[in-house]
Parts: C-alpha cells; structure tokens; sequence
C-alpha cells in the first residue's frame, strides 16, 4: 500500500484541441517550445510551434506546408541552428528552418511512398560523428541522408530483388558512440526487425516479432548499444538487451503485454534510459520500468555468452483519450514534462512526477 | 483497525500527491523562464565554428543492397587468433611486412571486400531509373532523339535491366528503325526471358519489316514459355498487328508530310494514354481529338477516346466513335467490345426508365485474314461491365464468316464479377482446350459463378465428343480447386446435377475411372 506513495503520476498539465489531424510532435531542444506537425483537412501539410506559459499553450507561429506531413525529427541538428527535419506523405524529406520556413535548407524526394519515421542522430552537442538522418517509408526502403550529399542517400537498405517489399513502420538510431559507428534499427509491418550496422555495411541482426513493428528505440542513441524497445500491434512490446549477441540466437529479451490495442510509441526518459513511456491505441499512456537482471551474461549451450533480460514493471498508467496517442516525446530539458498528440485533434502537456526518486 | 489506517494512508498519498505536483509547477515556472532566457542566447549567438566532421559515409561507394549475408563475427576473431608470439623468434624472421601492411589495408576498408558487386562494374540503378523516367517523358512529347539517349544513358548505368532496351526500341520503332528496333528487343529478351513487353515490341518490329511469320513464330514461342493470363497479352496483339500490317504498307508510300501528320497523332494518342493512366480523362480525350484531326486514317484515336467517352459516361459519343473506329478498320475488335459495353451501359441507363435490361451483343466481322491460322486460338477482350445487376449472363451465338463457310460459334460471358469474356473458337470445332483446365485456379481465382459453371458444362454437354474425356476429367478436376467451390457446386439445381451425371458417366464409359474420381464426384455433390 505504501508502495503507492511512491509511484509517480502522470498529469495532464495542459490540453489543446487543434483544427488538424496532428500526427507528430516534438519538443525543440533548449526551448519551451514544441512542433506539431500534421494535415488540414483540405490536404496539405501544416506546422505549428507552440510555447508553454505559466500553464497555457501560445500559437508562436503557424506554418503551412504543400504536403501532409508525417513525422519529424531535431536529431541531427545543430543546438544552434535546430532545423527539423520532416517526412511528409509524398515521400519528400525536409531540413526546415523554422525561423525562415518559406524555403527548405535541405530538400529531396526520399522515397515513393509516404515516409512512416525518421530519426536523427550527431546533432544536438549530442555524440559525435556526422548529423545523419534516416527515413523508413511505405516503400520498403530505409535510407540514410547527410545533408552535405544532394538528392542521393549515403545508405540505402532496400530489400533483395525478388523478395517481396515490406513497408518500414519505424526507424531509430543507436550504437553511435564514436564518430564512425551508427547502426539503424528498421521494423516493418510483418513483425520483422532488422538491425543495420552502417560502418560495416551489413545487417547485423534480424528477427520476427510476428505482429506489425509499430514503433522502435533504442534507450539511448550515443552510447553503445544496451537496450531496444521494439512495440508492436495487439498491445506487446519486447524489449531486448544488446549488450551480448548470441550468433544464433541473437538479443535476449523480455516482453511484456500491456494496452489490450495498438502500441502507438515508446519513448525513453533522455533523463533515465531505464524508464520509458508506452503510448496505446486505446488512448492510454503506461510508464514502464526495466529492472536489470543480477547477471546480464551467462554461458549457452555451446559456451558461448549470451544475454538476459531483465523484467520490466508498471509504474503507471493513465487514459487521456479515446483515440490513439500517436506521438510521444520527453522534454530533453526538464525532466518529467513530455508532450503527445492524439488522433482526437487535441495536444497535451503532461508532467510526470516523482520520476527522480523512482 | 486496518480501515482507518488505509483512510489515513490515502489521505496522505493525496496530500504528497498534491504536494508533488505543487512543487512540480513551481519548478516549471522558474524552468520556462531559465530556458526561454537560453534559447534567446542560442538563437543571437553567433554561429560557432562547425566542428570538423567525419566525410559522408560511403563516398567512394555507388550502391549497398541490404545484404542477407551476415558478418560472421567468428571469422574476424579467427584473424585475431593468429598473432604472431613475442617471443617466437623465427616466426618474425619469416614475418613479411609489406604483404601484412597491406592486409591491413585491405581491411581497413571492408566496404569493398565486401561488395560482391566489385568486378569493376558499377551498377547504378537509381541513375538509370532516372534516366528512364527522363526518357519516358521525352518519349511522350515526340522527341524520340533525346529519349533514345536518355535510355542508352540509362544502360550505360545499369546493363541489366531489360526494360531500358525496350523501351528505346519504341523509340526506334516510332522512328521507322525497325531493324534497330528488332535487336534492342532481343537484347531486353535476352536479359529477361520472360518479359512480354519485349515480345510484343520485337512482333510489332518485325511485323514492321514484313516479317510476319517469324513475328508470329516469337510470339508463338512466348506463348509456350508463359501462362495463359499472358496469352490474352498476346492475341490483344495479333488482332493490332493487323492493323499495324495495314499501317505499314501505306506509310511507305506516304509522303513525308503525312507522315509527320500521324507521327503528331500518334504523340497525341501517346499523351492522351498518359492523361487517361492518370484518370485525367478530359485532358485525354483533348489529346485524342488533336490526333484524330492530325490523321483522321488512325483507328486507335477514336477507339481510344471512345474508352475515355465510356469513362466520363458519355455512352453515346463513346459509341460514336466506336462506330468511326470500326468504319476505319473493321477487323479491330477493341473497338466492338468497348461499343458493346457502351451500349450496355446505354442499355442499362434506358432500364432505369423502361423494362427489361437489353442484352449487350457483341458482333464481330472480321476480315478473313484475321483467321488465317488453322490454328485454334484464345481470343480474350475485356468487357468492363458497372453494376452487378448488369447485362445478363447467357450464351449467344456469334456468327463468323470465313469465306463462304460459316462458323457458329458459342460465346460465354462471365459477368459481373470476373468480367472477362471468353471466345472459343476454331476452324473446326469448338474447344475449350487452349485455356489450359491447370490455368482455372487463376482465372476465377475466388469468384466461380454458378451461372458459369453451368454453362462449362453445358458446353461440355452439347459440344463435345466423347474422345475429350480426358480434357473433361483434367477441365473437372481444376473447376473443383477453385476457391469456394462447395459455395458454388451448393446452388446446382437438379437439372443441372442430371447434366453432370451424364458427363461423368462419359468419363466411366471412356475407361477413365481410376481411384480419383469417385472422390471428385463427391465434390460435385453427386
């Protein structure tokens, strides 16, 4: 019963309905600003910045794009210039900045289909190596941009010739933690998670988790790799601890079933890599801990290491809406306030407490 | 006592609870202040020299293929196990510096011992892509010259793909090099063998160059490495090759401003199919009418903006110019399907207000060399039929005439839900023997009617003799692996179930009654 005094709760601070179907938001780095990006009914793309103020929520600037657009990242921008990229339903990746939004910094036609995710890493003062981004759309390819290249991506991944295209749902960085090594993590709408090592060009690692991958990452971006949080249709989740590969059996992990619907996304607390937050179909949030296990290796079968996983537990739970929560990001400056978007049109600033003593 | 102690621990858990949030929101106050006050710096800051960043990724390196190879981490630790001991005297003396100088190279850059694509080609895809697509827009503004050198361009970058040759044997062909245009084509067959564009490409060529009969010998050839779904490809063909024959001889002999004159149309025609892909079907039937008053001998143009007509529902323009497309060439049989369908759609609009629907005919006169082949042979049109409740579905004799003798011919249709009609005929009999029965289970795929079956057995019934038992059986037996057979085999009446009987009471008579069919008539409910 005690144990209750302790669990941290989620607050919804502030809520705002919004003229337009809202399909991504994030927060801008070193500001108390954030982006939603979305599409207006009349079909075209819209960008907005609001501002937190003394609990309410101020229109800073209305944007209005040719395309809907769908996700966005300030991964790899610099803290200073904090571009964003965006992916938008044409397939078209943009580098924006959002003090001068009449023309992109960097433009090109990414994929065929509507881009689903795109990441960032090496910006933001964070890691080191080249700010990159990458793009998994609907076509089934996962590219890597450099904005120094024009019109042609530094990696694509694509499917072998012959095998049939799966869409990518969602890309994420990791294993950045020195200037060459990156590697990206793709799931598709199979249950397929695929895990591309970009200095040697290979795919290091592959597995099904046999409903759709809607939503992948890693816990933290820029250190070397240690857990990957794959959230998948029918409300499970895996997570896997990558800190010892097996050859044959690949990343031990653990899941765990929560939601009863969709796993929208799953964000990780920039704060504290161990707690993340699960957003459902059902318009419902779940704050999650991973507990480490006593020993993170032990010996196979054929005396080779592999990994254990640890468990996680429910710190918390909420329902906010009746329609799904979307998006999902934690305020990388203030600990505990995080934003999300729902399909019901409507915004919200949550705070969560207690996540320090937790 | 425990309730009032619980009472008391809510009580507290909601005060800390209130608490939390208190100082939470104080926090943030002075937070939002802090990071507004941050955010101005950064933003007036001046911009900080970049740090020096690494060099794009893969600089040096065209392409990478998601490898379904893996990197086997064993063999890296394998290499690693062969350092040479400190103290292993002679092993140094034998140690050659230059040769492992270089193997550390060689792996320093692992991209390339990699690549399996490293034989000093450099496949790149995503250029020839574009210059296929800068080619086929090149294409559709009539500016051959420059498309071919796009396509060329384009094989120059990626050797491998049969569809850059084909398509700049278009462009030849549209600039009377019909030779250059034959052995493009061979190229993008031997590059892929199954490609029907190139097949039907290379027949057009050489049908071109009067070669017909090796024109018909290609296809023929094609015709037996593929299925029957592609066959349809194919004869769609035979029956336009008659035009292009009646084209080619004419263009000899036309001076160069007619020719210019249907070059134009065949660019309108080319940018009305565009138009039309893309459901702009206005815009297409625009480009058809240039056309048709650029060169008013091209039956295609009519045929085609008639197609666009029955689009936008214009029943009676479409089935005016179906009319004018039949006047030119009487022997196309687009032309009559699409009036046909208009005409049932004409017929389906007049139901509305009168009585019953009226049956679309489909009538064909075709010229005699349209059968000039004894062979039996599948002749496929598409009937694009709207509503379900559509024209009816029943057999129609269609008469032929093949000099003096006639040829009545049976004509099923399938409609609504297959929409494919088939005609079956031959010099000499009927048969149902060129679509091959193993090709069923693709044809209906999940939609065998019952009004279908029925008439496959009727025909069966009426037509055939007793020596096709063995093509009745394999016919039977791959009706039956048609998804939801049981549904329909359930709505057979009893007539129809007499009618089945009797068919495999031929199949007992003929000596065919081995361990299977006992069980395939129980499939049919027998």
């Amino acid at each position: 019963m005690s144990a209750a005094l302790e669990k941290p709760q989620i607050i919804a601070h502030i809520q705002k309905s919004l003229s337009y179907t809202v399909f991504d938001s994030r927060w801008i780095p070193c500001s108390a600003k954030f982006v939603c990006m979305g599409n207006f009914a009349r079909g075209s793309g819209v960008l907005q910045i609001y501002e937190v103020q003394r609990g309410e929520l101020q229109l800073v600037r209305e944007i209005e794009q040719a395309k809907p657009i769908k996700c966005g990242t300030f991964g790899a921008a610099s803290l200073q210039q904090r571009h964003l990229a965006t992916g938008d339903f044409d397939g078209g990746l943009n580098v924006w900045n959002l003090e001068v939004p009449e023309s992109p910094v960097y433009s090109v036609k990414a994929h065929k289909e509507i881009i689903n995710s795109i990441d960032g890493v090496g910006g933001l003062g964070i890691g080191d190596g080249a700010p990159e981004i990458v793009t998994g759309s609907r076509d089934g390819t996962v590219k890597v941009w450099d904005s120094r290249q024009k019109d042609r991506p530094v990696v694509n991944m694509e499917p072998v010739e012959g095998e049939t295209k799966r869409d990518c749902w969602t890309v994420a960085f990791g294993h950045a933690f020195n200037a060459q090594d990156r590697c990206v993590c793709a799931g598709y709408d199979n249950g397929d998670v695929k895990l591309f090592d970009l200095r040697n060009m290979s795919l290091r690692w592959e597995t099904n988790i046999k409903n759709g991958v809607c939503s992948v990452e890693f816990d933290r971006k820029d250190i070397n790799m240690n857990k990957l949080v794959a959230t998948s249709l029918e409300g499970k989740f895996h997570v896997f601890d990558m800190r010892t590969q097996h050859p044959t059996q690949g990343f031990a992990s653990v899941s765990e079933k929560a939601h009863k619907s969709t796993i929208w996304q799953v964000r990780h607390l920039p704060q504290n890599r161990d707690i993340f937050m699960t957003a459902g179909g059902a318009g419902n949030l779940h704050l999650w801990k991973y507990e480490y296990p006593a020993q993170r290796t032990k010996k196979g079968a054929d005396d080779v290491d592999m990994g254990v996983a640890g468990s996680v537990n429910l710190l918390q739970n909420v329902t906010l809406s009746t329609q799904p929560i979307s998006s999902l990001d934690w305020s990388p400056d203030k600990q505990g306030l995080c934003v999300c978007s729902s399909f019901d049109q409507s915004v919200r600033v949550l705070i969560v407490t207690k996540l320090n003593t937790v | 006592v425990m309730s009032g102690n619980k009472a008391v621990e809510l009580q507290t858990q909601m005060r800390q609870n209130a608490e939390d949030l208190q100082n939470f929101m104080k926090e943030l106050n002075n937070w939002e202040e802090e990071i507004k006050k941050k955010d101005q710096q950064l933003r007036a800051g001046n911009i900080s020299e970049p740090p020096t960043l690494p060099p794009v990724r893969n600089n040096d390196y065209k392409k990478t293929k998601t490898s379904v190879k893996r990197q086997t981490n064993g063999l890296k630790e394998q290499k690693e196990t062969q350092r040479i001991k400190s103290y292993d005297y002679q092993a140094w003396d034998k140690f050659d510096v230059d040769k492992s100088l270089e193997a550390m190279d060689a792996e320093e850059s692992p991209v390339h011992s990699n690549e399996s694509d490293s034989e000093g080609l450099q496949v790149d895809r995503d250029l020839a892509l574009t210059e296929k697509q800068k080619g086929n827009e090149c294409f559709r503004d009539g500016r051959y010259d420059s498309a071919i050198e796009c396509y060329t361009r384009g094989m120059d970058s990626d050797p491998y793909s049969p569809v850059l040759p084909t398509n700049r044997a278009a462009c030849f062909f549209r600039l009377n090099k019909f030779a250059v245009a034959e052995s493009d084509c061979n190229l993008a067959i031997a590059l892929d063998g199954k490609y029907v564009k190139a097949y039907i490409r290379r027949a057009e060529a050489r049908t071109a160059l009067n070669k017909h009969q090796d024109a018909l010998e290609g296809l023929t050839l094609y015709q037996e490495i593929m299925e029957v779904n592609e066959v349809t490809l194919v004869i769609e063909y035979l029956s336009s090759s008659e035009k292009s024959e009646s084209d080619a001889e004419p263009l000899q002999q036309l001076q160069e401003q007619e020719q210019q004159r249907k070059q134009e149309a065949v660019v309108q025609k080319d940018r009305g199919n565009a138009y039309f892909k893309e459901g702009k079907y206005e815009a297409a039937v625009e480009c058809y009418s240039r056309g048709m008053e650029a060169d008013g001998t091209n039956a295609l143009l009519p045929a085609n903006r008639a197609m666009a007509y029955l689009k936008l529902h214009r029943f009676s323009d479409a089935e005016q110019d179906c009319s004018t497309a039949l006047a030119l060439d009487a022997s196309y049989a687009k032309a009559f399907a699409r009036r046909a369908t208009a005409r049932a759609a004409r017929g389906r609009t007049r139901e509305a207000k009168e009585g019953p629907p009226s049956i679309a005919s489909v009538a064909f006169t075709a010229s005699p060399s349209f059968l000039r082949s004894s062979h039996a042979f599948v002749f496929v049109c598409r009937l694009r039929a709207g509503s379900e409740a559509g024209a009816g579905k029943q057999t129609e004799s269609i008469t032929f005439r093949k000099n003096d003798n006639q040829l009545i011919l049976r004509c099923q249709y399938f409609l609504p839900s297959t929409t494919i009609l088939f005609l079956c005929f031959s010099s000499q009999r009927l048969t149902l023997q060129q679509i091959s029965p193993d090709a069923y289970l693709k044809i209906f795929q999940n939609s065998l009617e019952p009004d279908v079956l029925n008439h496959i057995l009727k025909t069966f019934h009426s037509f055939f003799q007793r020596e096709d038992a063995s093509l009745l059986l394999a016919v039977l037996r791959s009706l039956a692996s048609v998804r939801r057979f049981d549904m329909t085999v359930m709505f057979m009446s009893s007539a129809e179930k007499k009618l089945l009987q009797e068919l495999f009471d031929w199949i007992h008579s003929a000596g065919l009654g081995d361990a299977s069919v006992p069980g395939l008539q129980k499939k049919y409910g027998l």
